[in-house]
């Protein structure tokens, strides 16, 4: 069953890398927030309740439903124009994309043990390593916003995968940290907004020696 | 128990002096805030080395920077009202500006303190959020550029720093293994896959870069400092370094129990040559003061990483530079805020004549920039040199040539750009607009600096036996 929540997890990541609208990226983002969910339930059923639950309240709640949500209110209210504007075309992102699974597939070979599944270290750092490519092959800020949030879900994959072995602590640090994340980038977004009237990152340029 | 008391005060006076909006009442707010902070510190060292929970541990190195957290704490709180003053701010924005500087003071000793590598990582992104508030606290486009770069980077990086400690943790979990606790750490470790060692620590590395300044993800940190108001530019180039330094200190002390201490070793040569290197190149084109003293930070973190990998007496040369770093970094971006004032400009090109409009400050300027480059009687000089004398005995001659080329570069441009600020005529047109600042406003930084200058000349026995301490294997 999880085998399955990680290649649609793969096919998403296609998805995302060649989508040129802002609500499908959207959408995609609370696709991947059921599957997380979807791993949770599979993988963490031998931890304890309240941390079953927090992690359960942070995909389903916040990553599925909270986040992608707001993130769609933010465009709605500030006039964000709806098309993607990649400096990298559908095609070629589509490649990239692919490379990185495909590298990953063997990092994740190298690098497995007993603890760590290889299937989840590839689709954990195909993850990651696409969000970056998002956030340095698009100009809106809105999208970087995207290629983080997937970076994100690539992390909270990777902690699932050993959610057995890690204490409270870890799930509390992946709350804080997305809770930071949207707070901040959210408040910013509107400023960025008011202050640059397009949110294009190439207006942000004027720090420099 | 009494971390939780000490985080229960902060949090107390944060959220004082942030509805407290009147600044008269504000001032002995800080004030206690400030004598929080010291007496915390004091109490610490009488409890060296004991363990009050498992989370949190204070051991001589603890100890060492919260010490010098306290002291900087002092400045910077006098230098933020001089700051108020200069900028007639709304109380509204003064409130935000100390609440999230003393929560920011309150998460950097929570993360010297940690004993557990997650809770680090958590204290760490406090202090991004933390941050963020104080270099936005102008309010201005470029201000909102620059927190916007530094959140961003700082988030995603600190994300890498999170996978590494997830990886680092599974890799040693054959030998018994860190279970996120470093005091419990097993002394001689079996590496059974290298990769997976490694590539958790390369993670935590680039992760803590952005807080230590060095290579690779430094730039931002220029772009902060450049931005962010002055006492806060001085607690982001001392303190907050002093932070990502103490977090790849204890991971790197890990490697130290592993056969793979000599690739980790070679990873932190790499990453302290590049920033030395990246230092040195930028200065030369650099028009404004700020940045200028930003890439000299980034060059002594750069050493500062060098001398971790060196390892043996290095690490002592280490923890001694970067108190006075600490101090002598701080005051020259406290000194900057008045040349900022006087000028109304950040640039090279509009600045002179310091000496002769305000001469105690120029004095001020002349003493720290002879610190900070290491010319004696300066404890940095005596701390490179140890550095560098421990490398060559460690057949590293060709490195330390490298570095010491680099470092005659940097010490050519401060200095030329240190007599432009102090004795460059400027027109008598402009000299008619500038308001030099009071003599007073230039005593805390005085005091500061010979402070410095008396750890230099002569550290006391206590903190040698600390460092002594900090730095065992």
């Amino acid at each position: 069953m999880e085998m399955l929540f990680i290649l649609l997890f793969f096919v998403s990541l296609f998805y995302i890398a060649i989508s040129g609208r802002l609500f499908t990226c959207l959408n995609l983002l609370i696709l991947q927030g059921l599957l997380l969910f979807g791993v949770a339930i599979v993988e963490l059923n031998e931890i304890n309740m309240v941390n079953l639950l927090i992690v359960l309240l942070e995909t389903l709640i916040f990553k599925a439903w909270f986040m992608p949500n707001y993130l769609k209110k933010v465009v709605n209210r500030n006039n964000i124009k709806r098309q993607v504007n990649p400096y990298i075309s559908g095609f070629n992102s589509l490649l990239i994309v692919s490379l990185i699974i495909i590298g990953n597939l063997v990092f994740a070979y190298y690098i497995q043990n007993d603890f760590l599944k290889p299937a989840y270290i590839a689709a954990a750092f195909s993850g990651i390593l696409t969000g970056l490519f998002l956030i340095i092959s698009r100009k809106e800020i809105l999208m970087h916003l995207v290629g983080y949030v997937v970076l994100e879900n690539g992390i909270v994959l990777l902690s699932f995968s050993v959610g057995k072995e890690m204490p409270f602590a870890v799930n509390a640090g992946i709350l804080l940290d997305i809770l930071i994340s949207v707070l901040v980038f959210g408040l910013f977004i509107n400023k960025i907004g008011k202050m640059f009237e397009d949110m294009d990152i190439t207006k942000l340029t004027s720090l420099s020696d | 128990m009494e971390v939780a008391i000490y985080f229960s005060g902060v949090v107390f006076w944060a959220l004082l002096a942030f509805f407290v909006r009147n600044r008269k009442i504000q001032v002995p707010i800080a004030l206690m805030f400030v004598l929080w902070q010291l007496g915390f510190g004091i109490f610490l060292y009488s409890k060296i080395n004991e363990t009050w929970t498992p989370y949190f541990r204070n051991d001589a190195l603890s100890v060492i920077f919260i010490s010098i957290l306290s002291v900087t704490a002092i400045f910077t709180i006098i230098n933020s009202f001089i700051y108020f003053s200069h900028r007639n701010e709304k109380p509204l924005i003064r409130s935000i500006y100390l609440l999230a500087l003393m929560l920011f003071f309150g998460c950097m000793t929570g993360v010297f303190l940690a004993n557990n590598a997650g809770l680090l990582w958590i204290l760490t992104e406090a202090t991004t959020l933390a941050i963020a508030v104080l270099i936005y606290h102008e309010r201005s486009i470029e201000s909102l550029e620059a927190t916007w770069k530094y959140v961003f980077v700082s988030t995603i990086g600190l994300s890498f720093s999170f996978i590494g400690i997830i990886l680092l943790d599974l890799s040693l979990k054959d030998s018994g293994g860190l279970n996120l606790f470093f005091s419990s750490i097993n002394h001689s470790l079996i590496i059974n896959n290298t990769v997976l060692f490694q590539s958790a620590f390369l993670l935590i590395v680039i992760g803590f870069s952005i807080k230590m300044e060095v290579f690779p993800l430094h730039t931002v940190c220029v772009d902060a400092n450049s931005i962010a108001p002055s006492p806060v530019s001085a607690l982001i180039s001392t303190s907050l370094a002093n932070v990502g330094f103490i977090a790849i200190f204890r991971f790197f002390k890990i490697t130290t129990y592993t056969p793979m201490h000599d690739w980790a070793s070679h990873v932190l040569f790499i990453i302290g040559s590049l920033s030395v290197l990246y230092a040195a190149i930028y200065m030369i084109r650099v028009k404004n003061y700020k940045r200028l003293v930003a890439y000299s930070s980034i060059e002594h973190m750069g050493l500062v990483a060098i001398g971790i990998a060196t390892g043996g007496l290095a690490w002592f040369a280490v923890v001694l530079h970067l108190i006075y770093h600490s101090f002598t970094k701080s005051s020259l971006f406290f000194q900057l805020s008045q040349l900022i004032h006087m000028y109304k400009t950040k640039k090279l090109a509009g600045v002179g004549s310091c000496f002769k409009l305000n001469p105690l400050g120029g004095l001020v300027f002349l003493l720290a920039f002879i610190l900070i480059l290491g010319i004696p009687p300066s404890g940095m000089f005596f701390t490179e040199l140890m550095l560098f004398k421990t490398m060559i005995e460690q057949g590293l001659l060709w490195l330390v040539i490298v570095i010491v080329l680099l470092l005659t570069i940097i010490i050519w441009i401060f200095t030329k750009q240190l007599f432009r600020i102090l004795f460059k005529n400027v027109g008598k047109q402009q000299l008619s607009t500038i308001e030099p600042s009071p003599w007073y406003e230039s005593l805390p930084q005085l005091i500061l600096l010979l402070f410095a200058l008396y750890l230099s000349i002569q550290p006391p026995d206590l903190l040698i036996s600390l460092i002594q301490q900090a730095v065992l294997p």
